[in-house]
């Protein structure tokens, strides 16, 4: 039946998720996002409540509108595209369940259906395991190592250090590809898709990925490059939406990494 | 579940924030125009259309357990 015909109920009240969503989306809008938290401070504060002007739970709307919104807008018009990896991985975080294997069950009808075919429905699978098919098989359909940047070794479950952990407390939402900007930047347009991250890091320059997997679940071979001189960098960011500009290190010289004379790189 | 819908339900109203104010927020804010999101403009020019509370309400509403599930999310979109 889908999301176009899902109504939220609280007692007698009811509210389909369109207007959910959509009425959400519009707090997304220029300075709404601002006032949405002075308007909170003052209904407060008629309430004796504090005039606190922070809105304290913005994780829920975050997760209707980044999530559940565009994810509606792709079941209903097919534009734009299932979660990615990055995002599978954000609503995990911002979410909770009893079962750790559930991080990922729990998301398996917002993945594309060739990768979660692959992945077998088994709540007895070693979530080490199973966070390691989940790798491979967004490795296997998308062909793409992107999900390396992804895979930390610092998560609770001690699997292998290129299969991301879905247990890791560490990963916030953050402002990077594939997730959409809030605030006054913000565009709520859920036709707007955010850019995947393997369309803005192109330093590959499409070469096609090499690895393999062995048949130990642990252990994926690929091939790489090792930086060993980092001849400048971008600045470090300052505050939001500020660059501290006086801490980039130009590259001495325009040079393509592809071999051509374009500043392009 | 009722005819022709999925109805997710997320608990009772009470009285720290009376959903209804919320709805009507929300209702009200999908219902507006692509050009008059502008929500400072609106306040100025078209007082009253913004129910009183429903800010409080929408806080304490998106304060609900119900969004800290996981399985709503798929159950939300995929049903």
């Amino acid at each position: 039946m889908g999301a176009s015909f899902t109504i939220v109920r609280c007692d007698d009240e009811l509210l389909d998720l369109d207007s959910l969503c959509k009425g959400i989306s519009v707090l997304y809008r220029g300075s709404n996002w601002s006032l949405k938290d002075r308007l909170l401070a003052y209904e407060r504060n008629l309430r004796h409540l504090g005039n606190d002007p922070v809105w304290y739970h913005i994780q829920s709307l975050h997760l209707l509108h980044q999530a559940v919104r565009e994810l509606i807008y792709y079941e209903s018009t097919g534009i734009g595209t299932r979660l990615g990896f990055r995002r599978l991985l954000q609503v995990a975080h911002t979410g909770q369940c009893r079962e750790v294997r559930n991080k990922v069950f729990a998301l398996l009808g917002l993945m594309e259906p060739e990768v979660a075919e692959t992945i077998a429905h088994d709540h007895t699978r070693d979530p080490r395991k199973l966070f390691a098919a989940v790798a491979k098989a967004f490795i296997t359909h998308t062909n793409s190592l992107e999900s390396l940047r992804l895979a930390n070794p610092w998560g609770g479950q001690q699997g292998p250090t290129w299969a991301p952990d879905w247990t890791w407390e560490g990963r916030m939402p953050s402002w990077r590809p594939g997730t959409t900007l809030t605030g006054s930047v913000g565009n709520t347009d859920a036709s707007i898709v955010p850019p995947k991250p393997e369309t803005i890091y192109n330093a590959d320059s499409k070469t096609p990925p090499t690895y393999k997997f062995y048949e130990d679940w642990r252990y994926l071979q690929c091939e790489g490059f090792v930086i060993d001189t980092i001849g400048g960098l971008g600045a470090s960011e300052r505050n939001w939406f500020e660059w501290d500009a006086a801490r980039t290190i130009q590259y001495p010289s325009w040079k393509s990494a592809y071999g051509g004379s374009s500043r392009h790189v | 579940m009722e005819l022709g819908v999925l109805c997710h339900g997320f608990g009772k109203n009470d009285e720290t924030g009376d959903v209804k104010d919320a709805f009507r927020l929300l209702r009200t804010l999908s219902s507006l125009p692509e050009d008059q999101l502008d929500l400072s403009n609106i306040l100025v020019q078209r007082p009253g259309l913004i129910p009183q509370g429903g800010f409080f309400a929408l806080h304490e509403l998106m304060k609900r357990p119900y969004w800290t599930r996981l399985w709503v999310v798929q159950e939300l979109v995929c049903l």
